[in-house]
């Protein structure tokens, strides 16, 4: 795999999301849904769509760049506190990408204005679908990474995000430091938020010896993940 | 209907999102009366503005918050409810300013410096509102001297802050400090996603809890609310 700076940027229609995964995403995967939501899910969703500017990319760290610990991990200049759940899911890489994709600032200032407007609810269905494409976007990346690395006949493991499994939100800086300056057009506030809000980063280890799992949320403590409300649904990026 | 019974028929339109009675939702519901309408009645039925709040608007948001809280219902079923208790209040608004209606207080809310996050925040205002406050929302993004500007002109309020990233519950500390250095009375409520029990007591927070609901039942404690 190469060592270059990757980007893409990404048709919508790469990423479609259906109103299932919507209904799912607000909660209903087990719960009757409310007459009104399918219809206002639908708008929404065609509304949503031509906002959306994805753009997705990774950079591959490999050899001596990389060094893991049994809590820590190491790339480049960089070494992460990650704690022990990602640090051992990550321990037989032998290369880490470090990823970021961003649907843009587009369906997130639409739901900023409706809510804005009075309307609460179509916002609110907004930000949900804009937090579903984010993460479909985060998938796309994830399984050209996967490809990538099975044309070298490698495999990744599951992506790990800063704020996630003990892995602290404030190390987004350091990871943003192993990606070209601006990358994507996304930036960090002092408090390690990316803007646009709807974007995603992490790392995904590369080796022969590693293994993409079921995602498991039984490890992890954070109830509210929207990784966790999406595990019960069926999200998947086309590819 | 006499006044009680359109009272409870109010709290059932709050209960489930039963704005008007243009609104098709719920469909069981569908050709009737909604919180618009059945507020009008009651004030001509002889109901008191005082009444409305407390025993239909306040009874159905109570219903909304604990159904939230044991998750029978999602964000979607809480914005209805939300809008129909707005489309009563409509009614309400011209009582407050002759005390014929008597809210619990002010709460300020805020999301806390650094932290966009603002729907969480949104949601528990509207719970809260539907318990019998006013709400001053000061957004987002909200620095420590704006909490304080807030509680000076608002000398009774009690104070609600949200964070929603770890690295933004440093800001939430400083904003307590300092809100308990300068108005010690101040009661101050904290919440978000990645707090604690442990987190708020150190900080020196009055309360946490993890969800709106938790929030009323706690107020209500402190704060009756007299009929």
């Amino acid at each position: 795999m190469t060592n270059d700076p990757q980007i893409f940027s990404v048709a919508a229609a790469s990423l479609a999301l259906t109103q299932q995964d919507i209904v799912n995403a607000l909660g209903y995967a087990d719960a009757p849904v409310p007459e009104y939501l399918p219809d206002m899910i639908d708008e929404a969703l065609d509304a949503a769509e031509p906002l959306l500017d994805v753009r997705c990319g990774f950079r591959v760290y490999t050899g001596t760049d990389v060094s893991l610990s049994p809590d820590t991990l190491g790339c480049a200049h960089v070494r992460f506190s990650t704690g022990r759940i990602i640090a051992t899911r990550l321990r037989h890489s032998t290369s880490l990408a470090v990823f970021a994709a961003t649907i843009g600032p587009g369906v997130e200032t639409a739901s900023r204005r409706l809510m804005a407007e009075g309307d609460d609810l179509t916002g609110f269905i907004y930000d949900t679908i804009a937090s579903a494409y984010a993460e479909t976007a985060a998938e796309w990346i994830e399984q050209t990474i996967a490809a990538a690395a099975a044309a070298d006949n490698e495999h990744i493991t599951n992506r790990y995000s800063p704020g996630y499994c003990d892995w602290r939100v404030a190390e987004q800086h350091a990871l943003f430091s192993l990606l070209p300056p601006g990358f994507l057009g996304i930036s960090l506030t002092e408090s390690a938020l990316m803007l646009p809000i709807k974007s995603v980063s992490g790392i995904i280890g590369i080796g022969t010896g590693v293994k993409r799992e079921q995602y498991q949320c039984s490890v992890c403590d954070m109830g509210e993940c929207i990784r966790r409300k999406f595990t019960t649904g069926h999200i998947h990026a086309r590819h | 209907m006499t006044t009680i019974e359109l009272l409870a028929s109010l709290a059932t339109c709050v209960e489930r999102g039963k704005v008007n009675a243009k609104s098709p939702f719920p469909p069981d519901l569908k050709g009737q009366d909604g919180a618009d309408e059945i507020t009008v009645r009651a004030l001509a039925e002889g109901a008191t503005p005082q009444d409305v709040l407390t025993q239909a608007l306040m009874v159905g948001m109570n219903r909304v918050g604990e159904n939230f809280r044991d998750k029978k219902i999602f964000v979607p079923d809480l914005l209805m409810a939300a809008r129909a208790m707005s489309a009563s209040m409509v009614h309400l608004k011209p009582f407050f300013k002759s005390s014929e209606v008597r809210l619990r207080g002010t709460i300020v809310l805020g999301t806390v410096a650094g932290d966009l996050h603002d729907i969480g925040k949104k949601l528990v205002g509207m719970i809260l509102e539907g318990a019998g406050w006013s709400i001053v929302d000061l957004g987002t993004d909200v620095s420590t001297q704006k909490f304080l500007d807030a509680v000076k002109e608002h000398p009774d309020c009690l104070v609600g802050m949200s964070a929603l990233l770890t690295t933004t519950m440093s800001a939430m500390e400083e904003s307590v400090k300092r809100l308990k250095e300068e108005y010690p009375a101040t009661k101050i409520l904290v919440g978000g996603a990645p707090l604690t029990h442990e987190f708020a007591q150190r900080i020196g927070a009055d309360f946490y809890s993890p969800d709106p609901q938790g929030a009323v039942e706690y107020l209500n404690t402190i704060t009756p609310m007299s009929a």
